[in-house]
């Protein structure tokens, strides 16, 4: 029997290294790839949360975030997509239109 | 039925100022035309009130009033409506019949100008205003339509506001007569005061007339209330030293001359008088004072024409002169000599005003010598050339000459008659100056007639316009010429006087025939005219080359009494001081440091937020995530706001 803390761990070290992808890589879709390493950290520890406590809550609460996940990444790659059609580059230095 | 006529009337003028303005701003004859037509139909509903009118009078009601209640606050209730009497009966006539005629002269006088349009509307909505005066059933009502008639009066003194005397001249009408109208505000609201005081809530004439023994207003507190209404006719009606305004104001067209600055609006200043004739009675001091503003503005003014060049500033001075007649009449407790003279001067001196008009049409200038001199060359040394160049003008003019210096059997010559009269019962000093005014009268018309019409002396070779000889206007130009001059010469046939007696007190005695004062006045005003032609038989200049002791009364006249002066440095000078620092208050204070000074404080937090936003994506997520790092902080450490 693996314990929860060890589950807790690799979930934290995925969640981190989702958080630095999403800070530092320059290309979008890496972007995105992290942002669903960290949707996936979450999703490891309400498994392990289930399990340990024997309830099947976290298991609900996981098929919504692969449900959400799917969502959110379709919309991705739209804008993705879109932005590459406009100005040949997903290089997120690129993306300023917000520059006040 | 006299009652929905006159609702119309008041909302005719009105009406056809607003259509034009909206609807005729492109088409200047359509707009003169329709505006000549609307007041034709004014005079026409007017002419139409007079039967009906004698009748209720036999019967016994001279008085009609319909109004609306317009506001309320405590006790005071004001009305908004029409009050109609015989001085209204005769007041309408006069504006009415006028303005018509002064209406079509302008169809002609202004063609070709490219503000038509707004000419005819201001006119227009002038007779409104000024028919709103002569319809107000109450003070307060007057007062507003008061102002509307300032500021039209305003808007066509600097109708070529391009010019930059225009602008000035409107400027200086509309404030001088502001100071009259601070006047008559504080006389209303010490009145009013009083009226809270005595439970009259209502500033209608037939109730304050009733009501006003009842108050018991102190003598002084009377003296007070009457001379802050008086200063306010002063004002519009340019009695010395508020009267600099009139003359400045020939700046505007010279119809709208012949309308306001001497047949309508300088004619509301007395018409006020005569309307709350009651309020001034009730104070003595404040009718000597009236009389004596009146004889002395009179005189001096009159003076004052001797010296001027410009054909329409002689009219100018001539007008305040002649309502100081009127000023004086009323003074002396003759309220209808007063309105019998401000008829009578409406159609004489409209009809001088617009012949001047016509000359200045004919002439392309306004200086008497000019004119002079091009009848001399053009008409190679033949006196008369102007008669035969211009018969309608210079007939007319003639005709409203002799009226306006009272020769019988003219109109000016009975109403004249009546104020002497009046002024007979009054203090000899005055009357003596009335007396005075008839000779100089006559004298500055003299000079003016024999300079332009009948000049003398050398033909001056360096006066050549001949490429245009001198011409008659078209027919709408001498038409109202031509009927303004039949008013003038049989205008005293007019019943004012049945029009004006209310029935209560005995009708006025009808004109008498030669006596003795009559005598005395002819005399008077045919040794002046006469002097003056013989002066100026020869010579077109100056009458103080001939006579060096003249000259340092000239340098007096020719100032205007130093009155122009007198202002600018103790009164402008004072003010502009005050405004100075005013304007250096609002400049630096408000504006730069206030309301700037906000501004520049919204920039530059602006400034400093600005460079949060990168644009770049990932520093906004990373910002997130702080954030989202800081309140997770403050969660798990208890912290509690």
């Amino acid at each position: 029997m693996i314990p929860l803390s060890h589950y807790l761990i690799v979930s934290g070290i995925l969640f981190s290294i989702g958080l630095a992808g999403l800070l530092l890589r320059r290309n979008l879709l890496l972007v995105l790839l992290s942002v669903e390493i960290m949707l996936n950290a979450a999703n490891l520890n309400f498994i392990a949360g289930s399990a340990a406590h024997s309830d099947t809550g976290g298991q609900v609460i996981a098929f919504f975030v692969m449900v959400v996940a799917a969502a959110e990444v379709t919309i991705g790659l739209a804008i993705a997509v879109l932005l590459f059609r406009k100005q040949s580059s997903v290089d997120t230095r690129d993306i300023s239109f917000l520059k006040g | 039925m006299i009652l929905t006529t006159a609702w119309t009337l008041l909302a005719l003028p009105l009406a056809s100022a607003a259509f034009i303005s909206v609807f005729l701003r492109k088409s200047p004859k359509t707009a003169g035309a329709l505006a000549t037509l609307v007041m034709g139909l004014c005079f026409a509903l007017t002419c139409s009130l007079i039967a009906p009118y004698e009748a209720l009078k036999n019967e016994g009601t001279p008085v009609l009033e319909s109004s609306v209640r317009w506001l309320t606050a405590g006790l005071f209730t004001l009305n908004f409506g029409v009050y109609f009497n015989g001085l209204t009966l005769v007041m309408l006539l006069v504006v009415t019949g006028v303005a018509t005629l002064v209406f079509l002269f302008s169809t002609a006088y202004m063609a070709g100008d490219p503000g038509t349009s707004r000419y005819f509307a201001c006119l227009s909505f002038f007779t409104f205003s000024m028919m709103g005066i002569v319809l107000s059933p109450n003070l307060i009502q007057i007062f507003i339509f008061w102002e509307l008639v300032g500021l039209s009066s305003y808007l066509l003194i600097g109708f070529w506001f391009e010019k930059k005397e225009a602008c000035t001249a409107a400027k200086k009408a509309f404030m001088t007569t502001r100071v009259g109208d601070a006047g008559m505000m504080l006389g209303l609201l010490a009145l009013s005061g009083f009226m809270a005081a005595g439970g009259i809530g209502s500033f209608d004439f037939t109730v304050l007339e009733t009501a006003l023994p009842s108050l018991g207003i102190p003598e002084l507190a009377m003296t007070l209330i009457a001379l802050g209404l008086f200063l306010g006719a002063a004002g519009k009606s340019a009695q010395a030293p508020l009267h600099v305004w009139l003359p400045d104001a020939m700046e505007g067209p010279t119809p709208v001359s012949a309308l306001i600055h001497a047949a309508t609006m300088v004619a509301a200043g007395i018409f006020l008088l005569a309307r709350i004739f009651f309020i001034f009675e009730a104070s003595p001091d404040a009718m000597t004072f009236i009389a004596w503003t009146g004889g002395l503005t009179a005189f001096l003014a009159a003076l004052l024409a001797l010296v001027q060049t410009d054909i329409k500033k002689i009219l100018a001075y001539s007008t305040v002169s002649q309502l100081g007649y009127m000023v004086l009449a009323l003074g002396v407790s003759d309220a209808q000599a007063g309105i019998l003279h401000l008829t009578m001067h409406a159609f004489f001196k409209a009809l001088l005003f617009l012949g001047a008009g016509s000359l200045i049409h004919a002439f392309h200038s306004q200086d008497i010598r000019e004119m002079g001199a091009r009848v001399l060359h053009e008409g190679r040394g033949s006196r008369l050339y102007l008669f035969k160049a211009l018969p309608v003008t210079s007939l007319t003019f003639l005709i409203g000459t002799v009226s306006l210096i009272g020769l019988p059997p003219f109109s000016g010559f009975f109403s004249k008659e009546e104020v002497l009269a009046a002024a007979a019962h009054g203090p000899a000093f005055l009357f003596g100056l009335a007396l005075a005014t008839v000779l100089v009268t006559a004298f500055y018309n003299g000079r003016l007639f024999t300079i332009v019409f009948l000049p003398g002396g050398k033909t001056s070779s360096h006066a050549s316009h001949a490429e245009h000889p001198l011409h008659e206007g078209s027919p709408a130009m001498t038409v109202p010429l031509i009927l303004l001059a039949v008013l003038s010469v049989f205008g005293s046939a007019l019943p004012i006087h049945a029009w004006l007696s209310s029935g209560k007190e005995p009708s006025h005695v009808a004109p008498h025939g030669l006596d003795p004062l009559a005598l005395i006045s002819v005399g008077a005003a045919l040794l002046g005219f006469a002097s003056a032609a013989l002066v100026y038989w020869k010579r077109s200049g100056r009458l103080r080359d001939a006579l060096p002791w003249l000259a340092q009364p000239a340098r007096v006249l020719e100032h205007k009494y130093f009155l122009d002066d007198i202002y600018d440095r103790w009164v402008c000078g004072a003010l502009e001081k005050k405004a100075r620092a005013a304007d250096l208050l609002e400049r630096y204070v408000i504006t730069e440091w206030t309301i700037n000074g906000l501004g520049r404080l919204a920039r530059w937090i602006g400034g400093g937020l600005r460079s949060f936003q990168t644009g770049v994506v990932q520093f906004y997520a990373l910002t997130f995530l702080i954030g989202a790092l800081t309140i997770l902080f403050f969660m798990t450490s208890g912290w509690r706001f």
